[in-house]
C-alpha cells in the first residue's frame, strides 16, 4: 500500500509538473451504490490532459489552471462523470456503476473492448440488477434487459429451464439457444440436467448453477461484428458472463440476505363443487338422459360433503431465504474475491423446493509486471424436489386441475391417510359417492391421480453438482503484446432419484414400489491460447491483431438403475436384499439398468486484424476455423470470416460544432457464422447399436448417417448507428439486421415409407431468414444533487420467412402441433381449422371449410360431420388453413426501465413488453372435455336450450370433438409486464459511520407485480416446450403460473 | 530498449515452450471413436455379428407403435369386443380421425420401419458375401422376409379396404418397398400405393420363399420355436392370407399343414396357459418381450389391457354375453370384473408377449374355409367339429348349426370369443363384408365406409405426390 501510495505521488508529481500550478483542488471519489470509495478513477481537468487517479481510499488531489472550468471523473465499470467547479478546493463525487459510458468496456472474444472502438453490435447488463430478482438462474433475468433478447418461460417450476432468443428463432431443428460462455469458457451445452421421462419430467436448468450474486456483467453478442472470435458458434448469438473480480484497493466483506415470499400470480378458475355436480351431470343427461353421476361425498368424514378448491392444495406461498457472504480486495500485485452461498427457495407448487450452497474463489495476481495470472473456481451444489407438472397424469397441473372438487384430500380410513382408491384400479383419488360408468360406457377420459397425496408419498428429486475451474497466465513480453494461456473445466454431475410408491397409481403400484436412480456425469474442458498485439503509430495508427488457438473436449456418461417389488413401503432406496426386481406376480427380473456415453471434440483456430485511425475509422477482418468431431470426416472444418468497419463522424471536424449531438458513430458488420449445438456427437455416422430381443442379444440400425453434415452457417449482416445527445444525456443505439441461414441442419423428416431410424437424417438442407431492427434509448431524465431520474428503453423487431426445405421432399412443410415451417412463411406458422362456434339452434360445434364459408357441423347425436343442409361430410387435414402471420414468436419485444434516486433511497421500475405472438391454449382445451372430471368455470357459459348464443357448445359425454385444435384455442399474446418495483434505502453515512460498517443497505421489491394482456390463459408468457420446438413456441399446456413475489433484501459491507 | 526486446523474446520463448508441451497431448484426445454403435461394416464383419443383426430385425419388429402390441390394440379398439377406449382417441371414434392423426401416423411409420429393417439386413447381408454359411443365410432371408410379410398384413388391413372389396383387389393397397434405399432423399423413394391384390401377392410370395427357407426347430425350443419364424410361422401366416384373400382351398392346405403337424402344434388343456407361458404348442409365432424390453414402457399390451397396470381398455358387455359365463374358460380363466368393468387376463404384465398366431385360430380357418365351401345351404360337419373343437377345449357347450350361413355365423362369433384382443376385431367385420355396428358411444360404420380405414397420413403424402390418400381424410 505504501508503494502504491509513492508510485501515485511520483505519478502526480510527472503530470502536474508540466503545467502551470495555479490551485490544488482535493475530494474523494465514491461509488454511488454502495457509498465506498473507488481507487484509480482517472480525474481529469475538461479539455486537458492534465489529470491524476484516484487512491486507495478514493481520494484524490489535484492541481489544476486558474482557467480550469470542469473536472470529468471516469473509470473502467463506472460512468464519466462531469462537474464543474467553481471556486471551492473540495470536490468529491460519486459515479455509478450502471451508466452508460464511452469508456466502458465490453467483453468480447478473448479480450474486452471499450464500447469507442466496438464495431459490432452487443449489449451488457450489469449484475446487480440481475442478483436482486427473485430467480433461480440469471437466465431468467435477462427478460427485457437487452434488446434483441427474449426470454420465454415455461412456468414457475422452480429451475425450469426458459428459452432464450437472440434476434429471433435461428434453427429449425438445432438448437436456437445462444452460445454461453463464462469467464471468457465456453459452457456445457446441455440445457436440461435431468433425463427420467425423457427430460421432459422435472426439469432442470445447469445455468442455475451459477450464483447470480457473483455475476459482475453480462454481455450479449449479437452479430457478426461482436461475435467475431465466436463465429463458428455465434449463429444463435453469444452470451458472454463475467464473474466479479476483486478491484484493487477496496477489501470489502459483503452479507447479502434476502427473504423471498412467492405465491402464483394468477391460476385457472375451475368449477366449484355445486356447479361441478350441475355439469358433470348435465354432460350425462344430454347424452343419456341420465342417470345421476356426480354426487356429493363424506369422505373425510367431518359429517358435511366434501369440497375442495384444488388450487389452494397444489399452490401456497413459498418462503425463500437466500444468504451471501462474500469478500473483495486487492493490492497492485494481486486481488480477490471469494463468496459463498446458501439458499432454501420454496416455490409457489406444493412440495417445489431447491437447497443450493455455492462457494466461489477468483483471484489474479502480478507477480511481475510482465505477468500476471489467474484462477476462477466454484463449486455448488442443488438439491431440487421436483414436481411433476404438465404433462403427466400425476401431474400437479393435470392431476390438481382434473380433479373433482366434490371429494377430499384425506380420508381418515383411506391408505396412509389419504384419499386414494383401495381396490383396482388402485392409488387413485377416490371418488367416494360418484358414478363412472353409464350403460357400460365409462367416463373416465383419464383417471385423476390424488395430487397431495402422489407429492407427499414419491419422491423425484435430483442433486446437481458443477465445479469450474479456470487457471490462466497470461505475459507481456513486449509493449503491446500479450500471450494469454488459459484452461478450464466445466464439470457437471446429476443425480436423479425417483420414487413411486406402491400406493400410487403408476408404476409404483404396478412393480410394488419402484426406485430409478440416474447419474449423469459431464466434464468439459477448453484451452485456450492467444496472442493479442496493440500498437498505436504516429499517434494516429492503431493497430490491433490477435491470433489463437483453441481446444474443446466434452464427455458424457450416463448409468442407469432402478429396483422395483419391495419387501415393505418402508424400503424406498435401492438397498440390497430389499427388493426382487420382479414384476408382482412374475419371475421374469426387469432390468433396471442402463447407460450411455459420448464425446466430441472442437479444434479451432482463429485470428482478428483490426486497424483504426485517429479513433475515428475502424475496420476489422477475423476469421475462425473449426473442427467439430460430429460433422462428416471430410466436413468437420468450417470456416467463418467476418469483416466489420465503424465511423466515429462526431470526431470530424465538420461535426464538431454540433450544439446538440456530442457523439455520433456508424458502424456495420458482415459476415458468416456458424451453429453445431444441437448435433448429436456422431450424427455423421451411420451406426448399429444394440438391439437385443427379449432374452436374445442383437443389435439393429439406430441413425442413418450423412457423410456430408457440416457447419449450419449464417450470413449475419448488421448496420447500426450510436448516438449521444444533449451532453450525453440521451444515448441512442439503433441497428438494423438481417440474417440468412443457409445449410439448415435440419432432422430432415424422410418418407416413412423409406424405413430410417428415426424417419429423418441430420442434413444440411433449407435457408431461412430472419431480419429485424432494434433500438435501444439511455436516457438521463434528471440528475440533481439530491434526486436523479434515468430510464432505458429497447425495442425490438424481428420478422422470419422460411426460404427453403427438403426440395426432395416436394418441399413439403415440417408439422410440429399444428405449426408449421412452410417455404414463404414465418417458422411455426400455425395452421388450423377455423372455428365457426356454436350453432345455435343445436347448440352443436361448427367450423369452416378451407374456403372460411361453408360450415361444417358436427352432429352430437349421429356423431358425423355434415354441412348446413344436413348431407355428411368429414372435417380433415383439407380444411386447415395457414394462419398467415400467426407465430407462436413474439414479433416485436423489449423492456422499459426506470430509475429513481433521492437523497439515500432508490426506486426502479422494469417493465418486459412482447407481442406480435399467438398463443394455442391447450390449458383451456384440455379444460373443457366431456368426460367426468372438472373444468374450467368458462364451462358454464354452454349451450343450453335456453343459453342459444352460447361460447361452449352443449356439453355431450365424451364427445370432445369440439375441443380439438382449431383457432378455437388460438389467442393474442401481447403482454405487458411489471417485472420489477424495487425501493433501496442505504443508510446515511453518518450512521454508517457511527454503527462501523462501511455501508448498508435495505430493500423491498414486487417481483412480477402485474400483467397487462388480453390472454385468456394464466400467464401469455409462456412456452410449454420450451426449447424441444422451433416451431411450437406458443404453447400453453397446463404451464405452472408465474410466481409473484415479495422480497426484503439486506446488503451489509464492512 | 534492445535489452528489454530480447529479455521479452526470452519470456514468449519460454512461455510458449510451456504451452506447446501441453498441445500435442491434448489434440489427441479431442475426436473419438462412437464406443456406443457399430459401423454397418463392422456389424456384419463376422458370422457371430451377422447373427446378432439378424435377430436386430426382430428388435425393430417389437416396434412400441407397431408388432410391440400396439397394432393388435389398433384392430381391436376399432371391433366390438372392447368399449371405445379413451386413450386411443380418435381410432376407435372412426369419424374425428384426420390425416395428422398421431396413432395412425405412428403405425404406418413403425410398419416401413420394420420393414426397412429386413430390406436393410437383406442388402447388408447380400453385400458381406461369404462371411455367413448358405444355411443361415437362407435361414436369416426366411426371417427377413416372414417380418416383412407380417408388417404388411396389418398395414394392408388398415390403411386399404379388405381383399374382396373390389373383384381381384384392383383397389389401392399400400406402397411396397422391398429394397433399401441407399438414397433416402432420391425421388425413385416416392413409391405409388400398389394394389391390394399386389400387396397379398407380395406377402404370398415372401412368405412361400420364407416356408421354404425358414427351419422347424431352433436349437433354442424354449425361446426361438415361437420367438422367431419358423416354418410353420410361416405357414400359418399364409393361411391366414389366404382365408382374407377367400381363397378356401389353400387355406386348407396351410392350416392343415399345423393342424396336422404331429403334435408339434395344438391346444393347451387351459385357454389361459398360452398367455401365462409362452413357448406352448399352443403358440405359432409371438413378439417375444422381457423385462429387459423396456420394462418402463407405455405401449405394451399388458399396460394397456390390465386394470393393475394403466388399464387403457376393458372389455365390451356385449363380447361378454358371447359366452355361457357359468361354464366357457374363456370366461372364467380370461376375464375378471373390476369396478364395474370387465377386464381381459390375456395381458396383465408389460412383459407379456404379443401373440401373433395361435394354434385354435388354425382349427378356425380351416373351419371357416370348409363352412364357406360346402355348397347350396349344406352344413359341413367337419367344419362344426373343428369349431367344437375349439370350444370344448374351453369346456363350452358344443355348437350346431342349421345353415351354412349361420354356420359362418357362428364360426366368426367363435373366433371373436377366441382370438379377441389379438389384433382381428375390426379385420374380422371388413374382410366379411360386414360393416362395423354400433357400439358404445360408437355408431354404426358401413361397410366400404371411408372411416372404416385409417387415413394415409398427411406427413406422407405431402412430400410424396405419387401417393393417393385415403378418399375422406
Amino acid at each position: 500500500m505504501k508503494k502504491l501510495l509513492q508510485s501515485l505521488f511520483i505519478l502526480l508529481f510527472v503530470a502536474t509538473s508540466a503545467i502551470a500550478q495555479n490551485r490544488t483542488i482535493t475530494g474523494t471519489v465514491t461509488s454511488k451504490e454502495d457509498g465506498l470509495p473507488i481507487p484509480g478513477v482517472s480525474v481529469k481537468v475538461k479539455g486537458t490532459n492534465i489529470g491524476v487517479s484516484t487512491g486507495a481510499n478514493g481520494k484524490f488531489s489535484l492541481s489544476v489552471p486558474s482557467n480550469a472550468t470542469a473536472l470529468e471523473f471516469s473509470s473502467l465499470g463506472f460512468g464519466t462523470q462531469t462537474i464543474t467547479i467553481g471556486s471551492e478546493n473540495v470536490v468529491n463525487a460519486s459515479l455509478s456503476g450502471n451508466s452508460k459510458d464511452l469508456s466502458e468496456i465490453v467483453v468480447v472474444g478473448y479480450g474486452v473492448k471499450s464500447v469507442k472502438d466496438m464495431t459490432g453490435s452487443s449489449a451488457r447488463v450489469s449484475g446487480n440488477k440481475l442478483a436482486e430478482q427473485p430467480i433461480e438462474s440469471f437466465d431468467k433475468a435477462l427478460s427485457g434487459k437487452a434488446a434483441g433478447v427474449q426470454i420465454s418461460s415455461s412456468g414457475g417450476t422452480l429451475a425450469d429451464g426458459v428459452a432464450i432468443r437472440i434476434r429471433g428463432v435461428n434453427s429449425i431443428s438445432t438448437s436456437s439457444l445462444p452460445l454461453v460462455v463464462i469467464d471468457g469458457i465456453p459452457a456445457n451445452t446441455r440445457e436440461n440436467l435431468n433425463t427420467f421421462n425423457s427430460g421432459n419430467g422435472t426439469r432442470f436448468d445447469p445455468l442455475a448453477l451459477l450464483n447470480p450474486n457473483d455475476i459482475e456483467s453480462i454481455d450479449v453478442l449479437k452479430d457478426a461484428g461482436a461475435a467475431v472470435l465466436y463465429g463458428s458458434r455465434a449463429a444463435n448469438g453469444v452470451i458472454l458472463v463475467t464473474t466479479k473480480k476483486g478491484k484493487q484497493g477496496t477489501n470489502k466483506i459483503t452479507f447479502d440476505s434476502k427473504v423471498n415470499f412467492a405465491s402464483a400470480s394468477k391460476v385457472p378458475n375451475l368449477l366449484n363443487g355445486d356447479q361441478f355436480n350441475m355439469i358433470n351431470n348435465e354432460k350425462v343427461s344430454n347424452r343419456w338422459g341420465g342417470p345421476v353421476v356426480a354426487k356429493d361425498s363424506d369422505i373425510d368424514g367431518d359429517g358435511q360433503p366434501d369440497r375442495v378448491d384444488w388450487m389452494k392444495q397444489i399452490f401456497r406461498t413459498g418462503t425463500t431465504y437466500d444468504n451471501t457472504a462474500s469478500i473483495t480486495g486487492g493490492t497492485d500485485k494481486s486481488s480477490y474475491y471469494g463468496s459463498a452461498r446458501y439458499a432454501d427457495q420454496n416455490g409457489i407448487l406444493y412440495g417445489n423446493k431447491l437447497k443450493s450452497g455455492s462457494a466461489r474463489i477468483n483471484l489474479d495476481v502480478r507477480p511481475k509486471d510482465w505477468i500476471k495470472g489467474g484462477v476462477e473456481l466454484s463449486f455448488t451444489k442443488i438439491l431440487n424436489y421436483g414436481v411433476l407438472t404438465d404433462g403427466f397424469l400425476a401431474g400437479a397441473s393435470i392431476a390438481g386441475y382434473n380433479a373433482a372438487p366434490t371429494v377430499a384430500v384425506f380420508n381418515p380410513n383411506g391408505v396412509k391417510g389419504y384419499n386414494l382408491t383401495a381396490t383396482t384400479p388402485i392409488g387413485y383419488l377416490g371418488l367416494g359417492n360418484n358414478v363412472t360408468t353409464v350403460s357400460g360406457t365409462s367416463l373416465i377420459g383419464n383417471r385423476v391421480n390424488n395430487p397431495i397425496a402422489t407429492i407427499d408419498l414419491q419422491r423425484n428429486q435430483n442433486t446437481a453438482e458443477n465445479l469450474v475451474g479456470n487457471v490462466y497466465i497470461e505475459i507481456q513480453p513486449i509493449s503491446g503484446l500479450r500471450i494469454t494461456s488459459k484452461y478450464g473445466i466445466d464439470y457437471q454431475k446429476n443425480f436423479e432419484d425417483q420414487y413411486s410408491s406402491p400406493y400410487i397409481a403408476g408404476l409404483g403400484q404396478s412393480y410394488g414400489g419402484l426406485v430409478q436412480d440416474n447419474l449423469l456425469d459431464r466434464n468439459q474442458w477448453v484451452w485456450q491460447n492467444y496472442a493479442t498485439y496493440d500498437k498505436t503509430i504516429a499517434n494516429v495508427h492503431r493497430i490491433s491483431a490477435t491470433v489463437g488457438s483453441e481446444f474443446q473436449r466434452t464427455s458424457e456418461k450416463q448409468i442407469y438403475a432402478g429396483a422395483n417389488n419391495f419387501s415393505d413401503p418402508f424400503f424406498q432406496y435401492i438397498i440390497d436384499g430389499t427388493y426382487t426386481g420382479s414384476a408382482p406376480g412374475s419371475s421374469d427380473i426387469l432390468l433396471w439398468s442402463g447407460g450411455t456415453l459420448f464425446s466430441n471434440g472442437l479444434e479451432s483456430y482463429f485470428g482478428r486484424l483490426g486497424y483504426s485511425y485517429n479513433n475515428k475509422y475502424f475496420v476489422e477482418g477475423a476469421l475462425r476455423a473449426d473442427a467439430f468431431s460430429g460433422f462428416g470426416e471430410s466436413n468437420r472444418w468450417g470456416k467463418f470470416p467476418s469483416v466489420s468497419a465503424g465511423w466515429i463522424l462526431s470526431e470530424e471536424s465538420f461535426f464538431k460544432k454540433n450544439k446538440y449531438v456530442d457523439y455520433a458513430k456508424i458502424r456495420g458488420s458482415y459476415g458468416l457464422v456458424g451453429n453445431s449445438r444441437g448435433v448429436g456427437s456422431y450424427a455423421a455416422r451411420t451406426l448399429y447399436s444394440g438391439g437385443a430381443y427379449a432374452s436374445l442379444n442383437g443389435f439393429s440400425s439406430s441413425q442413418l448417417g450423412n457423410a456430408d453434415l457440416k457447419w449450419e452457417t449464417s450470413k449475419k449482416f448488421n448496420i447500426g448507428a450510436d448516438v449521444n445527445f444533449f451532453g450525453n444525456r440521451l444515448n441512442l443505439v439503433t441497428d438494423y439486421f438481417n440474417t440468412n441461414i443457409s445449410g439448415l441442419i435440419l432432422a430432415a423428416p424422410v418418407l416413412y415409407t423409406v424405413g430410417v431410424p428415426g424417419s429423418s437424417i441430420t442434413t444440411n438442407i433449407g435457408s431461412m431468414k430472419n431480419s429485424g431492427f432494434e433500438i435501444t434509448l439511455n436516457i438521463t431524465n434528471i440528475v440533481k444533487k439530491d434526486f436523479s431520474w434515468t430510464s432505458s428503453i429497447n425495442y425490438t423487431h424481428v420478422k422470419n420467412e422460411v426460404l427453403s426445405l427438403v426440395a426432395s421432399n416436394n418441399n413439403a412443410e415440417i408439422l410440429s402441433s399444428s405449426t408449421v415451417a412452410h417455404v414463404g412463411k414465418p417458422l411455426g406458422t400455425y395452421k388450423l381449422v377455423q372455428w365457426a362456434g356454436v350453432q345455435q339452434s343445436t347448440g352443436y360445434p361448427m367450423w369452416y371449410a378451407a374456403d372460411g364459408k361453408t360450415l361444417k357441423i358436427w352432429n352430437q347425436v349421429s356423431q358425423k360431420y355434415e354441412f348446413e343442409n344436413g348431407t355428411a361430410t368429414t372435417l380433415g387435414a383439407a380444411d386447415q388453413v395457414y394462419l398467415d402471420g400467426k407465430t407462436g414468436t413474439p414479433t416485436f419485444y423489449g423492456g422499459f426501465d426506470n430509475s429513481f434516486t433521492y437523497k439515500d433511497f432508490d426506486l426502479n421500475f422494469s417493465i418486459v413488453y412482447q407481442g406480435g405472438n399467438y398463443l394455442y391454449n391447450t390449458t383451456f382445451s384440455g379444460l373443457l372435455v366431456n368426460s367426468f372430471q372438472n373444468n374450467d368455470a368458462r364451462i358454464l357459459d354452454r349451450w343450453t336450450p335456453t343459453n342459444t348464443n352460447a361460447s361452449i357448445p352443449k356439453l355431450y359425454s365424451m364427445d370432445n370433438t369440439a375441443n380439438q385444435a382449431s383457432t378455437r384455442f388460438l389467442e393474442k399474446g401481447d403482454f405487458l409486464r411489471m417485472r420489477t418495483i424495487s425501493l433501496g434505502y442505504r443508510l446515511n453515512k453518518r450512521w454508517v459511520d457511527r454503527i462501523g460498517v462501511a455501508s448498508l443497505r435495505v430493500s423491498a421489491q414486487v417481483y412480477n407485480a402485474f400483467v397487462i394482456t388480453g390472454y385468456s390463459g394464466i400467464d401469455p408468457e409462456v412456452n410449454s416446450n420450451r426449447n424441444n420446438s422451433n416451431l411450437a413456441t406458443g404453447f400453453d399446456n397446463r404451464a405452472i403460473p408465474q410466481p409473484r413475489t415479495y422480497s426484503l433484501g439486506l446488503t451489509a459491507t464492512f | 530498449m534492445k535489452k528489454s526486446y530480447n529479455k521479452g523474446t526470452y519470456r514468449a520463448i519460454l512461455f510458449s515452450v510451456l504451452i506447446g508441451l501441453g498441445f500435442s497431448s491434448c489434440k489427441k484426445q479431442l475426436f473419438e471413436e462412437p464406443l456406443t454403435s457399430l459401423s454397418p461394416t463392422s456389424a456384419f464383419e463376422t458370422a457371430d455379428r451377422v447373427e446378432k443383426a439378424a435377430v436386430g430385425m426382430y428388435d425393430q419388429l417389437q416396434n412400441a407403435n407397431y408388432l410391440g402390441g400396439r397394432v393388435l390394440i389398433y384392430a381391436d379398439v376399432r371391433g366390438t369386443d372392447v368399449n371405445p377406449a379413451s386413450y386411443f382417441n380418435p381410432l376407435p371414434q372412426f369419424t374425428t380421425v384426420t390425416a395428422n392423426d398421431g396413432l395412425s401416423a405412428g403405425a404406418w411409420a413403425g410398419a416401413y420401419r420394420t420393414i426397412g429393417e429386413a430390406n436393410l439386413f437383406l442388402k447388408n447381408m447380400a453385400a458381406a458375401g461369404s462371411v455367413v454359411s448358405a444355411a443361415k443365410s437362407n435361414q436369416y432371408t426366411g426371417e427377413a422376409k416372414f417380418i416383412r410379410a407380417l408388417s404388411y398384413f396389418y398395414l394392408v388391413n388398415l390403411f386399404a379396404q379388405p381383399y374382396k372389396f373390389t373383384t381381384n383387389a384392383t383397389h389401392l393397397g399400400v406402397p411396397l418397398v422391398l429394397v433399401s434405399s441407399s438414397a433416402p432423399f432420391d425421388a425413385a423413394n416416392q413409391v405409388s400405393r400398389s394394389t391390394v391384390a399386389q400387396v397379398y401377392d407380395q406377402m404370398e410370395a415372401d412368405l412361400k420363399d420364407a416356408e421354404a427357407k425358414l427351419p422347424v426347430d431352433y436349437s433354442d425350443p424354449a425361446f426361438s420355436n415361437v420367438a422367431r419364424a419358423t416354418k410353420g410361422a410361416a405357414r400359418a401366416l399364409l393361411a391366414r392370407i389366404y382365408l382374407y384373400k377367400g381363397d378356401y382351398p389353400n387355406a386348407i392346405i396351410y392350416a392343415n399343414y399345423i393342424i396336422n403337424s404331429s403334435g408339434k402344434y395344438g391346444m393347451n388343456a387351459n385357454p389361459l396357459t398360452a398367455f401365462r407361458t409362452f413357448t406352448t404348442k399352443e403358440s405359432i409365432f409371438s413378439v417375444a418381450h422381457n423385462g429387459g424390453d423396456n420394462p418402463n414402457t407405455n405401449n405394451a399390451l399388458g399396460q394397456h389391457y390390465s386394470p393393475a397396470q394403466r388399464g387403457d381398455i376393458n372389455v365390451s358387455n356385449e363380447y361378454v354375453a358371447l359366452m355361457d359365463q357359468t361354464k366357457d374358460l374363456r370366461f372364467l380363466n380370461l376375464i375378471t370384473s373390476v369396478s364395474n368393468n370387465y377386464w381381459t387376463l390375456k395381458y396383465t404384465l408389460v412383459t407379456d408377449w404379443a401373440p401373433i398366431l395361435r394354434y385354435p385360430e388354425m382349427l378356425l380357418i380351416k373351419a371357416e374355409a370348409l363352412a364357406n365351401q360346402a355348397t347350396g345351404t349344406t352344413v359341413s360337419t367337419e367344419a362344426l367339429g373343428l369349431v367344437n373343437e375349439v370350444r370344448l377345449r374351453s369346456l363350452a357347450d358344443p355348437i350346431s348349426a342349421t345353415s351354412k350361413t349361420d354356420l359362418i355365423d357362428k364360426i366368426l362369433i367363435e373366433r371373436r370369443i377366441e382370438l379377441a384382443f389379438e389384433g382381428q376385431g375390426s379385420f374380422d367385420y371388413l374382410r366379411t363384408g360386414r360393416g362395423i355396428p354400433a357400439h358404445g358411444t360408437v355408431v354404426a360404420q358401413a361397410y366400404g365406409s371411408n372411416n372404416v380405414i385409417l387415413p394415409i397420413p398427411f406427413y406422407e403424402t405431402s412430400k410424396n405426390p405419387n401417393l393417393v390418400p385415403n378418399p375422406g381424410y
